[in-house]
């Protein structure tokens, strides 16, 4: 059953009055559970759509629904609440905030989970954090932390609150071949040991060939679609 | 973790600038309470005069002093109910003539009883079988009995590290000479802004060791009935219109405030000057406030990301920003009241400044009021940021 369903969408921005189309016309059904790898060349829209499908932008037609829920029609505020319980963002700078330790930074998203006690948010975010092997990194701050120990850090962060979606954009572009492949590593297990849709966005083929699906695109539209056997 | 924490993290991002705003904040706050207290002072002074009493001066100028011989006359005017006089000393400290304090000598048989709505004695010399007049506080029987002695007010008596039963000298400029008086009363204000650094002494101690040549300054002339004095300044003033000294009379509050007003419009330039530098730092703080918060317009777009509303955000950089003011301000509104607090500092005429809790309170008021509009701005650009144009700033 797909859990994305991303209907004729099309993007255009304004640039002094100029107008950019990204997305023009784009469909794609993405199943739960599944890792979708999303390719294509600097300015084929795989950004934009990722924005899209996580409802931090809205298209400019067409339809985005996920859980059934059409994100597109939902307001500003409504849709922040849907984003905090539904979606989990992965940046490629990790963008912690460096003046929180590593467990503050994974406690962040909770603080938006009403009714839920400091102890309890506490206890959650070492739990991410375990996941993620940080359990001895809680008190660091992002500065006394590697690059790859950054984004696991932003990994816990966006799991912590359970989301069925975890987006990534080119959450391995800025860290080393060994830090990528631990990286990777954690995308599987929690697609396959905790059941997480992933969309990621990649240049790197060969993360890409760990997800379930690459899809590529081209000039804002679907150009290839290849399933991992 | 939660709000506050997020606010107090946020402002230890950058501890030199978050210091330096809030210093800047402690100075506008310091100096607003600062010229608070120096124009309350000056309008305290204002306000010190009885519009029961008039004074009569010499019309030319203050500093020329009126003769003798218009006593009787002024006493004899219908609807004045006691006159006395007092005549402006100028001595100066004989170790340091820049340690200023007010010397006047005084008819104390009239003076004391007419201003005993002012002055309370709260310490004297002993005077075994001596008396005081039967409308004079019995403890200044000593001062009384002694022509040398002398009433000082308690605050200069603590600044100067005085006795009871010292005696001071002073050297005379515009009487010459080293004149001695012994202290023999300490009086303390009974009304606000009238000041406890002056020493009284008996204006016959003056006649007599000046060669009779002293006059006097002013008289006080206290009035049956307030509504008539109109009436009786013009009739006052007409009795010596062709005198060889003719009289300006006016209430005591009128003769203050133009006192006040021989330093020129102090308090207005006071004010704006004050208001000017509030301002200026107003600006400041606002430009600090709005770069704080454009070198963070990234991270505002990852919240925002995470879920975090424009509501949220919005509270949030409002928060930094009024925690940033209000620490400077409340800590500035208490140094100025630390400092200057009740009397600590004077002004030569004036009576001691005192940061009044009013002025600690506006202050602090004043600061909240800098921290909302310093904020304000920033806060509502940070509501009003799309998430893919904040996030394009990191990326």
């Amino acid at each position: 059953m797909a859990q994305v369903e991303v209907r004729n969408v099309r993007k255009v921005y304004h640039r002094n009055k100029l107008e950019v189309p990204v997305l023009d016309g784009l469909s794609l059904d993405i199943n739960t559970g599944e890792y979708v790898a999303l390719m294509g060349p600097s300015g084929s829209g795989k950004t934009t759509l990722l924005n899209l499908i996580g409802g931090i932008d809205k298209p400019t037609s067409g339809e985005v629904v996920v859980d059934g829920e059409d994100i597109g029609r939902l307001s500003t505020g409504a849709l922040a609440r849907w984003r905090s319980r539904n979606v989990g963002y992965i940046f490629q700078m990790y963008n912690l905030m460096p003046v929180l330790t590593a467990q503050q930074n994974v406690e962040l998203p909770l603080l938006l989970v009403k009714g839920m006690k400091g102890k309890e948010r506490k206890e959650r975010a070492r739990r991410a954090l375990s996941i993620v092997g940080l359990e001895d990194r809680l008190d660091h701050y992002p500065r006394q932390l590697s690059g790859g120990q950054e984004q696991r850090v932003a990994i816990a962060r966006a799991v912590v609150t359970d989301p069925t979606l975890i987006l990534a954009d080119e959450p391995t572009g800025d860290l080393d071949k060994k830090s990528a492949g631990e990286i990777l590593e954690l995308l599987e297990k929690l697609n396959s040991g905790y059941q997480k849709t992933i969309v990621m966005v990649t240049h790197d083929p060969g993360a890409a060939a760990r997800a379930h699906r690459m899809v590529h695109l081209d000039k804002g539209v679907l150009s290839l679609e290849e399933s991992r056997p | 973790m939660n709000f506050v924490t997020l606010v107090f993290a946020n402002l230890g991002r950058n501890k030199v600038r978050t210091v330096l705003t809030t210093l800047s904040v402690f100075v506008a706050l310091f100096l607003f309470c600062s010229v608070r207290a120096l124009t309350d002072t000056l309008e305290d002074t204002i306000n010190v005069g009885n519009e029961s009493r008039l004074i009569t001066r010499n019309k030319t100028s203050l500093v020329f002093p009126l003769p003798m011989g218009h006593l009787e006359k002024i006493r004899a005017i219908p609807g004045v109910r006691a006159v006395t006089w007092s005549n402006w000393f100028g001595g100066t400290d004989p170790v340091d003539a820049k340690n200023f304090y007010a010397q006047f000598a005084i008819d104390p048989t009239t003076y004391l009883p007419m201003y005993d709505t002012d002055l309370a004695i709260v310490e004297a010399s002993p005077a075994a079988g001596l008396s005081a007049p039967a409308d004079m506080d019995p403890k200044l029987a000593a001062f009384m009995n002694e022509r040398t002695a002398a009433i000082v007010g308690e605050g200069l008596m603590k600044k100067q590290g005085w006795k009871l039963g010292q005696t001071i000298r002073i050297t005379g400029t515009i009487y010459p000479g080293s004149w001695p008086f012994v202290i023999r009363a300490v009086y303390r204000p009974k009304v606000k802004g009238l000041d406890d650094l002056t020493v009284y002494f008996h204006w016959d101690y003056l006649y007599e060791n000046s060669n009779r040549q002293a006059q006097v300054g002013v008289f006080s002339l206290e009035l049956a009935d307030p509504n008539r004095a109109g009436q009786i300044i013009r009739t006052v003033d007409a009795a010596f219109e062709n005198s060889s000294a003719p009289t300006r009379t006016e209430t005591e509050r009128a003769f203050q405030a133009g006192f006040v007003s021989m330093m020129g419009n102090i308090p207005f330039v006071v004010r704006v000057l004050g208001g000017a530098i509030a301002f200026a730092i107003l600006l400041v703080a606002m430009n600090t406030m709005m770069m704080a918060i454009r070198e963070r317009t990234g991270e505002f777009g990852v919240l925002k990301t995470l879920g975090f509303s424009d509501r949220y955000l919005f509270l949030l950089v409002l928060a930094e920003a009024l925690l940033i003011t209000l620490l400077g301000g409340v800590a500035g509104a208490f140094f100025a009241w630390f400092l200057i607090g009740n009397g600590k500092v004077s002004l030569p005429f004036f009576p001691p400044m005192s940061v009044h809790w009013e002025t600690v309170v506006t202050g602090i008021a004043l600061a909240a009021f800098m921290g909302t509009v310093s904020g304000l701005v920033p806060a509502w650009q940070t509501a009003r940021l799309r998430i893919v144009d904040a996030l394009r700033r990191v990326a």
